[in-house]
């Protein structure tokens, strides 16, 4: 049996991720899910948030925007609009445009689009809350 | 001999012109290669995508789906034209203006046209193309956060029924030497199902909810693929115009060469008989 999931984290700029983890945390439209080897096949709608995997040489966190996961025979595939290293997050800008959005939202004038403002204010809280998660690690 | 001065100068401005030429060229050229880089690190994503849709849409599964639904009452066509940010590339941006007009002028609908890219905005001006928007701030290389911000512009025109369908024009990149216009309707989306899913799935929450992010997926991915081939097709054909380019200041080059040779030969062959007449002349004297 195996042991092993093939963790492929894809952006249509190209693969952002791609290790053999033990076991991968994914943020679902119904909740955070743990994915471990042999799973039944799925396929989730994942919103913005962490996904944090464990392998061999560590734990990895990794900030993903709204996407759809395919795990499939040992393989999860996380196909998603954005996604960039925990690490390598600009901690400032994060704050920066959560700032914004939520002016933008508190403004609230004829021109303002809610939708797109709410959308900008979860994508700065998803990422600020997984550059948070990589520094607890450490 | 004043001749002679301005065949020299005449050769000095056309090297020049040559040197800009081929660095064009070669700029072009790095370009190139990076798009096309770009281009195949999209296969991935593109593939998978595809295995999601037939997933989803095996068995002839119908959604509904504010992405996917046709309109009935289609009160504005909107196209999205992609030209380059500068001219210089042969006929790449007026193929694709003309292939527009063309397009136009057959629609019985309304419609309006967005502009993506620098070039052109006095020729665009005077083609009489009713255009609403121009994205000016465009890369040479774009990445995906170009793509995103116009895929978002996009979608939010067509669900606030601003357009009620939309089609990107650009040039279909074939190879380096040829690109041709086309014709891609984004949205309302039309995805196929190329197979049937092997695996039995979870749907986690339900497939409408997954559909609705895959289709988003979808259109950014097609949005960007297309600003990559335009681009790509757009370095080529700089690429090749400029190579033309530098060949004929080449041709150009060795053709006043010559010129100037000769003008040189017959300068000399005149002095030279200017001097014997004269010590014909002075012999003549001496005789006498």
């Amino acid at each position: 049996m195996a042991d092993r999931i093939h963790l492929q984290i894809v952006t249509a700029g190209g693969v952002v991720f791609d290790r053999m983890v033990h076991v991968v945390n994914l943020p679902l439209e119904s909740g955070s899910a743990g994915i471990l080897a042999d799973h039944a096949p799925l396929i989730g709608a994942v919103v913005d948030g962490a996904v944090t995997c464990a392998s061999d040489e560590g734990e990895y966190v990794i900030a993903v925007g709204i996407g759809v996961v395919n795990v499939v025979n040992n393989e999860v595939t996380v196909l998603s609009r954005t996604a960039e290293e925990a690490e390598t997050i600009d901690l400032a800008r994060a704050e920066a445009a959560e700032k914004r959005a939520r002016e933008r939202l508190a403004a609230k004038t004829a021109d303002t689009d809610a939708a797109r403002a709410e959308a900008a204010l979860h994508r700065a809280v998803a990422r600020q809350h997984a550059a948070h998660m990589v520094k607890k690690h450490k | 001999m004043a001749n002679m001065r301005a065949i020299r100068s005449r050769i000095k401005s056309v090297q020049n012109t040559q040197q800009i030429t081929k660095t064009m060229k070669m700029v072009a050229a790095a370009n190139l290669r990076r798009t096309q880089t770009g281009m195949s690190a999209m296969r991935t994503f593109a593939e998978q995508t595809q295995q999601l849709m037939d997933a989803l849409l095996a068995g002839g599964a119908q959604y509904e789906n504010p992405l996917l639904e046709r309109r009935e009452d289609v009160k504005n066509v909107c196209y999205v034209l992609f030209v380059g940010n500068r001219g210089l590339c042969g006929m790449y941006n007026h193929a694709n203006v003309r292939f527009l007009q063309q397009l136009c002028r057959e629609e019985t609908r309304p419609c309006s046209v967005v502009v993506y890219g620098r070039w052109g905005r006095d020729v665009i001006a005077q083609s009489g193309l009713n255009v609403i928007e121009t994205f000016q701030d465009v890369s040479d290389t774009p990445t995906m956060n170009d793509a995103l911000q116009l895929a978002d512009y996009l979608k939010r025109m067509y669900l606030s029924g601003e357009a009620d369908e939309i089609h990107l024009i650009y040039q279909h990149f074939k190879s380096v030497l040829s690109q041709s216009p086309t014709d891609l309707q984004l949205l309302p989306a039309a995805p196929e199902a190329k197979g049937e899913s092997p695996h039995d799935y979870i749907f986690e929450p339900d497939e409408a909810t997954i559909l609705e992010n895959v289709l988003q997926l979808y259109v950014n991915n097609t949005v960007l693929s297309v600003l990559l081939e335009a681009k790509t097709g757009e370095h080529a054909a700089r690429m090749t115009a400029m190579s033309t380019a530098t060949d004929s200041t080449r041709e150009l080059i060795a053709a006043l060469q010559l010129h100037l040779n000769r003008a040189r030969q017959a300068a000399i062959t005149t002095e030279i008989s200017e001097i014997v007449g004269g010590a014909n002349a002075l012999k003549k004297n001496k005789k006498s």
